[in-house]
């Protein structure tokens, strides 16, 4: 119990530095530096670098998992679905980082993994923001895009709902001007 | 000539690091090893970190001309402009590491600067891909959204072919796939 308790504050203080900067930014010394605690703990807890990132996965998992229970509570992709991205903001941003990691399997898929769970759970809500209710299969393609687009330009500073939400409303736009030119270019070709 | 044929090999290296690494992945210890050289050169040279970068952000502006200029002769997007990609694979993945900056606004703005350079020599080929008119802005700013994509997703072991021609293919059937749907609903309703 009390092992678990000691080295939790070194998983705690790496999960915010990973979600910060990355792998990068876990160095032993600066951990220890920042905890006022010795180095030896460290390796007494997780033998090695990979002990610990194997710790920091974990510990990303059981968020995630009150993430996703969180989810199945909403209601609307906007504002309920953006809001819950903002209280999870350290939660995004360390997700973010797994997600730039592509050279290290273990990061990679787990994040993987960890979208395609959330995709189960946001497909409906999703349909029904585009206007395409019914057919979340089809949604969550369009959102797997505007998804990459937020991994792409989310950092700590913006993360917030205005930021959120015009993307997300920029994307809507596109989305709907698109097919209608489509649309309309198949109904001038049907008469 | 001298100076500048010695400072090129190492802004050459650097450039090549950055593409891998980004901005962590530049010390100067390590660009000395790698060039076998001495760090008071890289001092002589470029007085700073910061004006290494300069440096490696004016070799980027070069390799983008090129790509641009190499652009201006292609024909399709689909295979000709994917092929152009992965031959200027570190050019391209240098410009993911710009993107992925944030926290660093020169770098961020450097990347901005490319992308609207870029979005400007690709605008007949992406629109006449998408089937959609090249004299708005839509088909545009739905590139923006798919060059995220792949800002978010690509890495030097992807960056090939396959990767790249599902990613434009989906992409765009998407779209084809959500206005057929439409079609079909107002269809149904109307008989």
């Amino acid at each position: 119990m009390e092992k678990a308790k000691n080295s939790s504050i070194w998983t705690e203080a790496g999960y915010d530095l990973f979600a910060e900067e990355g792998i990068e930014g876990i160095q032993v010394e600066r951990l220890a530096r920042i905890l006022n605690l010795n180095k030896s703990g460290f390796y007494h807890y997780f033998g090695d670098l990979d002990g610990y990132c194997d710790e920091l996965i974990r510990l990303h998992e059981r968020k995630a998992a009150s993430y996703m229970s969180d989810l199945i509570g909403i209601r609307a992709i906007d504002p309920d679905y953006l809001n819950l991205l903002v209280n999870y903001k350290t939660e995004i941003m360390f997700h973010l980082q797994l997600i730039r990691s592509k050279d290290n399997q273990l990061f990679y898929k787990t994040a993987e993994k960890l979208d395609q769970q959330e995709e189960t759970l946001l497909g409906d809500l999703w349909a029904d923001y585009l206007g395409i209710q019914g057919n979340p299969s089809l949604a969550m393609r369009y959102f797997s895009i505007v998804r990459d687009v937020l991994y792409a330009r989310l950092s700590f500073k913006n993360l917030n709902y205005s930021f959120l939400h015009s993307l997300i409303v920029e994307a809507k736009a596109i989305m709907q001007q698109m097919t209608d030119a489509k649309e309309l270019k198949a109904s001038e070709s049907v008469f | 000539m001298e100076k500048h044929k010695n400072s090129a090999g190492w802004t050459e290296a650097g450039y090549n690091l950055f593409a891998r690494e980004g901005l962590e992945g530049i010390q100067v210890e390590r660009l000395a090893r790698i060039l076998q050289l001495n760090k008071s050169g890289f001092y002589h040279y470029f007085g700073d970190l910061e004006g290494f970068c300069l440096e490696l952000l004016e070799l980027h502006k070069k390799n983008v001309n090129i790509f641009i200029e190499e652009l201006h002769g292609i024909k399709k997007l689909d295979p000709d402009y994917l092929h152009l990609v992965i031959s200027h694979a570190k050019t391209a993945m240098f410009q993911v590491q710009l993107i992925r900056s944030q926290g660093n606004h020169f770098l961020y703005a450097a990347s901005e600067m490319v992308d609207q350079k870029v979005q400007v020599a690709i605008r007949d080929l992406w629109c006449d891909y998408l089937d959609v008119p090249s004299d708005t802005d839509l088909g545009m700013r739905y590139y923006a959204m798919v060059q995220d994509v792949f800002y978010t997703r690509i890495s030097f072991p992807n960056l090939n072919y396959t990767f790249l021609h599902d990613m434009v293919t989906d992409a765009k059937s998407i779209l084809d796939d959500i206005s057929d749907r439409r079609v079909l609903e107002t269809a149904g309703r109307r008989y």
